[in-house]
C-alpha cells in the first residue's frame, strides 16, 4: 500500500483523469472529494464488509428452530404498536 | 442524478415469485434465486427463501412498513442497470436479523442495506444507501415479541 499524507486542501492525482481532495479533517473522520469521469465507479469499501457480515448474521440456515409463525407474530405485534 | 423513493410497492406484489440476484447476495454469492413467501398474516413481513440451497432462508419486512416516513435515494445508474428508472417499478424491503434471547426474540434490520427489487423483471439488488434522517430512527429500530 502506498502511504501518503496530505494537508486540507491537498490532493493526490491517479493516473490522468481522478483526482481526490482532502476537503476536511477532524479528530475521527475524514471528508475527501474525488473528481472522476463519470464512467468511474466510486464506492464506500467498508459498509460493502458489513452487509456481508450483516447478511450471513442474518441467514437463518442455523437456525429453523424459530418456528415457523414468527412473522405472524411479528406482524400483530407490529400492529399493536400503531 | 438519483432517484427518490417515496413509494409504496409492497413485497405483496410479489409473494410466490421468484426473484433474481444476478451478482448474488452479499455474502452469499452463489445464491441468486429466491422466492418471496407470504401468508397474509404474516404482512408486512416475509420470508426469502433460496431457491439453492433450498436450506437457506431470511426474513425480509417492507421498507415502507418497518420505517415510517421511509424515503430513500438511489443512483440513476444502479436502477439503469435494474431495468428502470421509475421508483414505483421497485419494491423494497429491509433483510431481519432474528435473534432469540431467552423468552425473547428480537427482529433488527440494517437500514443502509435495503433490498430493491424491480417488480416487472423481478431483478433485485441489496443497495448501500447512506443513512437519512428517516433510516437514522431506524437503525435503533427492532421490535421484541
Amino acid at each position: 500500500m502506498l502511504v501518503l499524507s496530505r494537508k486540507v486542501g491537498e490532493s493526490i492525482k491517479l493516473a490522468d483523469n481522478i483526482e481526490v481532495t482532502v476537503l476536511a479533517v477532524d479528530s475521527h473522520r475524514v471528508r475527501l472529494g474525488i473528481r472522476a469521469p463519470s464512467h468511474i465507479d466510486v464506492r464506500r469499501s467498508a459498509p460493502k464488509i458489513n452487509v456481508v457480515e450483516a447478511n450471513r448474521e442474518a441467514a437463518l440456515v442455523a437456525q429453523p428452530a424459530l418456528g415457523k409463525n414468527i412473522l405472524s407474530k411479528a406482524a400483530s405485534q407490529k400492529k399493536k404498536q400503531r | 442524478m438519483s432517484k427518490s423513493f417515496p413509494v409504496n410497492i409492497t413485497v405483496e406484489s410479489l409473494r410466490n415469485k421468484v426473484i433474481d440476484f444476478p451478482d448474488g447476495l452479499p455474502g452469499f454469492p452463489k445464491s441468486r434465486q429466491f422466492l418471496l413467501a407470504q401468508k397474509p398474516e404474516e404482512r408486512p413481513f416475509a420470508w426469502m427463501k433460496s431457491v439453492s440451497p433450498p436450506s437457506l432462508v431470511f426474513a425480509v419486512v417492507d421498507a415502507y412498513a418497518w420505517v415510517k416516513d421511509f424515503t430513500l435515494e438511489v443512483d440513476d445508474a444502479i436502477l439503469l442497470e435494474m431495468g428502470s428508472l421509475d421508483p414505483m417499478d421497485y419494491a423494497v424491503y429491509f433483510i431481519l436479523r432474528i435473534e432469540k434471547q431467552g423468552k425473547h426474540t428480537t427482529l433488527q434490520a440494517k437500514p443502509n442495506a435495503p433490498v430493491l427489487v424491480n417488480v416487472r423483471t423481478r431483478q433485485a439488488r441489496q443497495v448501500i444507501v447512506s443513512l437519512g434522517s428517516s433510516l437514522e430512527k431506524a437503525e435503533a429500530l427492532c421490535l421484541q415479541i
